[in-house]
């Protein structure tokens, strides 16, 4: 796959790749850096999250509390880098969960046609309906509250989205007359949706899956802010945030700057990437 | 024709041993759907009327006609790409009309396509020699690796390309190559009919005639039957032992490629015939051009009777009351004119 063989030119030459997309290899790396951080969580952070320490809350950002403390006295830096697990759990799974089964349905829904893809695409019309933040909602309320639910709530959110790329794609590779002489040829339907309709319909889901996981992890935050995201005490950015905002933006703000910032830096990173991730799937480059 | 002589004829023909193919009137009706969240079917288009034609064993049959004449559609309704809404393809005497879908994928060994557009018919995403080489995996027929790398190395190398070139993909190669890899795929399974749905439209002009000369070598060294599906007059009558003429979505003449030529019977076929320029200026000034007026009828509400009737310039009467028998003229030349 011409793809493929791109993919692992750069992974062997990356110093050739950084130079021809600078801006995706510096997100990429900060993403890296990030993801890193949130693996090593427990060597990396000075502090334990949860434990209380009320001699020192609402410290402000010294060379001890690099983010300062917060007012049960648990140190924010650390908080922050534990936060990072769930955002980027949250983000990961819930988007490659979706991208699976989205490009699924849009291309079973293509390839079947007639009644099956009426069927199919009106459902999807109805979940489409709802405002993905409110879908989420729905069902992390639905659900006990816990990171998986979150992953689930979000995930259904955004599958009709994938299934309708995905659908406008297959059917305009299905008119493509190589999977009619697949077809001739004596081909049976799983060979030549796997080998033909799925491989060359991929592209604009890959692309547009980064968007989803920027969505994704705003959604969290935005559950999390709601008080229906993961349940406390596990640190989560978007309840920092709320905790923040519930009197201490005055007198404590280094409560909301650090884990908002936190959340901005990896949004901003994950949409340089999908600007990267599209040039270099692009052909016409 | 009506059908009890076409049965007549299928008949008369089926006893010959040399026909491989016979279609009896096949009719493929395309429906059109009102918009909206439940369509409904409001009209058909006719892309193919209630044709009747056989191929023999070995030779090649051309079929022409303008963009939309349904020629296209007929290959396709013979590979059963479509499923077509009447009529009897009978091939080595099988209808593979009533084929299962299993049997006819097992059947699809006999007869193979090449595509018009070397550039969309080949998979972007698979290497020339997996593109050949799908044919012999679907049929299951080498015997293990090596045998297969063997058949894709010998394909490549009949159809005039290089084995080194199987890892290659379908971007890097040019428009005849890329179409040389059709035709060797066609190949792979060792059909016994292909249909060249206007193999050499899409190339250039110095292109073409290599294609078409590997065509027919090919022809000859694995005993190939051809149906040769262009709109380009002078590339069929090249290439053909017998030659169709379609107009909306039905045959109007065929006839043997000489007698077509030298003796085109019907106005249509008289005026196509006149639109190929003669490569002399003094018989070119002289002669006369039968010049068509108006367009294509839409083939959703095709004309009454004979079809032809709003553009012929000897129509009369009974031309659009009603429409007229395919007459056979003798010698294989085979008409549907009144004024014949």
């Amino acid at each position: 796959m011409p793809y493929l063989i791109r993919a692992s030119r750069i992974a062997t030459r990356p110093a050739r790749a950084a130079r021809r997309y600078p801006v995706g290899a510096a997100a990429l790396t900060a993403l890296v850096a990030m993801g890193l951080a949130a693996v090593f969580a427990e060597q990396l952070a000075p502090f334990d999250p949860l434990s209380h320490d009320e001699a020192n809350a609402l410290l402000a950002p010294s060379a001890e509390h690099l983010f300062g403390t917060d007012r049960f006295g648990r140190d924010v830096f650390s908080r922050v880098l534990y936060g990072a697990r769930i955002s980027l759990m949250v983000g990961l799974v819930s988007v490659l969960v979706g991208t699976v089964i989205g490009t699924t349905i849009g291309i079973i829904s293509a390839y079947a046609s007639g009644v099956a893809d009426l069927v199919i695409q009106r459902f999807i019309d109805a979940l489409m309906a709802f405002p993905h933040l409110l879908m989420a909602l729905l069902l992390v309320v639905v659900l006990e509250p816990s990171p998986v639910s979150v992953i689930i709530g979000i995930t259904v959110a955004f599958v009709p989205q994938v299934a309708r790329i995905a659908r406008a794609q297959a059917l305009s590779v299905k008119a493509e007359s190589y999977v009619m002489a697949a077809k001739s040829l004596g081909g049976s339907p799983t060979r030549i949706v796997g080998r033909y309709v799925l491989p060359n319909s991929i592209t604009p889901v890959v692309i547009h899956a980064t968007g989803f996981m920027e969505g994704a992890v705003l959604t969290e935050a935005a559950l999390s802010f709601l008080g229906l995201g993961v349940p406390p005490p596990d640190p989560s950015w978007g309840r920092m945030l709320k905790e923040g905002s519930e009197g201490f933006l005055e007198a404590a703000p280094w409560l909301t700057i650090f884990p908002g910032l936190a959340l901005t830096v990896l949004v901003f990173c994950v949409a340089l990437i999908g600007d990267g991730v599209r040039d270099f799937l692009d052909p016409r480059q | 024709m009506t059908q009890a002589d076409s049965a007549v004829a299928a008949e008369a023909v089926n006893v010959d041993d040399d026909t491989l193919l016979q279609v009896n009137n096949l009719k493929m009706y395309f429906p059109v759907n009102s918009r909206g969240i439940i369509p409904r079917h409001v009209a058909d288009v006719k892309a193919v009327d209630d044709i009747s034609f056989f191929v023999r064993k070995g030779e090649t049959l051309g079929v022409v006609g303008e963009s939309g004449c349904g020629k296209t559609t007929v290959g396709r309704c013979i590979m059963q790409v479509y499923d077509i809404t009447e009529g009897e393809v009978i091939f080595e005497g099988t209808d593979l009309a009533k084929l299962s879908p299993g049997r006819m994928r097992r059947m699809r060994r006999r007869l193979q396509m090449i595509f018009q557009d070397p550039y969309s018919s080949l998979n972007p995403r698979m290497t020339a020699g997996s593109i050949i080489g799908e044919p012999i995996r679907i049929h299951n027929m080498a015997s293990g690796r090596g045998d297969y790398v063997d058949q894709v190395e010998e394909l490549l190398r009949v159809v005039g390309l290089n084995p080194y070139m199987r890892d290659r993909y379908p971007h890097e190669f040019s428009g005849g190559q890329r179409q040389r890899i059709g035709i060797a795929r066609a190949l792979a399974v060792r059909p016994s009919l292909i249909i060249c749905d206007e193999p050499v439209s899409a190339l250039d002009v110095s292109i073409q005639a290599q294609v078409i000369n590997l065509l027919e070598e090919l022809q000859e060294q694995f005993d190939l039957t051809y149906i040769f599906i262009a709109h380009d007059l002078s590339v069929v009558r090249h290439i053909s032992d017998r030659v169709a003429v379609m107009y909306l979505g039905k045959i109007v003449e065929i006839a043997t490629r000489e007698e077509l030529y030298e003796n085109p019977l019907h106005p249509y076929t008289r005026a196509l015939m006149s639109a190929v320029p003669i490569p002399d200026p003094t018989v070119e000034r002289q002669r006369e051009r039968i010049v068509l007026t108006g367009d294509v009828p839409s083939p959703i509400r095709p004309p009454s009777g004979c079809r032809f009737h709003t553009r012929c310039p000897i129509a009369i009467d009974i031309c659009n009351q009603e429409d007229p028998e395919f007459r056979d003229m003798g010698g294989d030349h085979w008409v549907a004119c009144h004024r014949v």
